[in-house]
């Protein structure tokens, strides 16, 4: 596992929305991503790696593969919802975060997955990107 | 001294050209990566579907199988994604990967997907075809539903009450998801051009969309989603949470500070005991007029 995070820390490196790593997969590596989201545990860990790195459509990606798996997996789905809004996909976040009121999430999740969602809102909110 | 400088560069040269560019790995194109409930694959050499799982291969000219209450997802070389709802039929048309000028054509007959782009944006063609619809991508998140669903969730925009019914084998519905213009790292924004009855409809910011009755219609649109129908499709893409908080038997009280959805930006609302907002209700009774899941 920690071989794959180094790999996906390296190809993902200084990438956003719509700017994924420029060179092609190979099978291997879609096996590795396939391997990783079996599990949620080491799913959403891929998931934080990429988006520490900036792979943020690849972790769009991996959670949606932890999703189908498991539709009840409200931590995806919180950290699903914080991409889109991440995105400037406002509408689609909204209604993310509506499908997860009333679970229960612990605070430091919701706080983990949600900061930079609200520091983007607060920054739209002064006039900046 | 300048031998060994150049052998150097050489190696560099060719191990950069290593990392760009897609050599035969056999005849695959992408993986398969997940897969819930009935999905199957038709190689493109035989007649016969084979269910899909988890690691195999996709070949060019594959046809992809989602059945009831099923869902796939598969990355593709070049990095995009598919996800993909119940009762989808997909195939695989073309696919040339190269960091200059990649080029990649699906043609999906029925069902609901998400497409997320791989790679870097530049000169790389992607196309997405419909029965009534060309969809031109780039660098972005799109979403679309073709067939019946496609006919009930426009049915749920105002813009179409009374317009006429669309053709439940090939209405297609394409909504553009991001990212937009103000999205973190502030890249370029997705764009996607929607070609249908000889018009192009460009769609350059999230949650505008575009809806085909049927083959041989000009494209309506671009038109801002409601909530109710992005919640409708979204239901479809992805498999619907069972832990959903129950239905409520009274209409929504008054806004409650309490009670109140969370919104990016703001605190949690506080406490577990929140009430679905009329977005959530409305998409919930928006899953009881969607076609029943009928294995095509």
């Amino acid at each position: 596992m920690n071989q794959l995070i180094r790999l996906s820390l390296m190809l993902a490196a200084g990438t956003t929305f719509g700017s994924s790593p420029a060179s092609a997969a190979t099978t291997a590596e879609l096996d590795n991503l396939t391997r990783a989201t079996a599990q949620a545990g080491t799913g959403l860990d891929l998931a934080r790696t990429q988006i520490r790195g900036g792979d943020l459509a690849g972790a769009l990606a991996t959670l949606e593969r932890l999703i189908i798996n498991d539709p009840d997996d409200t931590v995806s789905r919180l950290f699903h919802a914080a991409l889109l809004c991440r995105a400037d996909d406002g509408g689609g976040s909204q209604v993310e975060f509506d499908t997860l009121q009333g679970q229960d999430i612990p605070d430091a999740l919701w706080q983990e997955a949600v900061a930079p969602c609200d520091a983007l809102a607060h920054n739209r909110a002064r006039g900046g990107r | 001294m300048i031998v060994r400088a150049t052998q150097a560069l050489v190696m560099a040269a060719a191990l950069i050209g290593l990392s760009t560019t897609v050599h035969a790995q056999g005849n695959a194109v992408g993986s398969v990566t997940s897969v819930r409930n009935d999905v199957r694959l038709r190689p493109a050499a035989s007649r016969a579907f084979v269910p899909a799982r988890p690691a195999q291969r996709l070949a060019l000219r594959d046809e992809l199988r989602t059945g009831e209450r099923s869902h796939l997802q598969a990355l593709l070389l070049d990095r995009s994604m598919f996800t993909v709802g119940p009762n989808a039929r997909l195939v695989i048309d073309r696919f040339v990967y190269d960091p200059a000028r990649s080029s990649f054509s699906t043609s999906i007959a029925t069902g609901a997907f998400r497409f997320i782009s791989g790679g870097r944006r530049g000169a790389a063609k992607r196309t997405i075809t419909t029965p009534a619809a060309t969809i031109g991508i780039r660098g972005t998140i799109v979403d679309g539903v073709v067939g019946q669903n496609a006919v009930a969730i426009a049915a749920l925009e105002r813009a179409f009450a009374g317009a006429g019914k669309g053709d439940p084998a090939g209405a297609t519905l394409v909504v553009l998801r991001g990212p937009g213009p103000q999205s973190e790292g502030g890249g370029q924004p997705g764009t996607i051009d929607v070609a249908a009855g000889g018009v192009t409809a460009a769609l350059d910011r999230p949650l505008l969309a575009v809806y085909v009755p049927r083959a041989g219609a000009r494209p309506s649109g671009p038109f801002p989603i409601s909530l109710p129908a992005l919640a409708a499709l979204d239901d479809l893409i992805l498999p619907p949470m069972s832990r959903r908080i129950p239905e409520r038997a009274a209409p929504l009280p008054s806004p409650d500070r309490d009670r109140r959805p969370y919104v990016p930006g703001y605190p949690r609302p506080p406490g577990s005991d929140h009430q679905p907002s009329p977005a959530q209700d409305a998409g919930r009774v928006i899953g009881d007029l969607l076609e029943p899941h009928v294995v095509p």
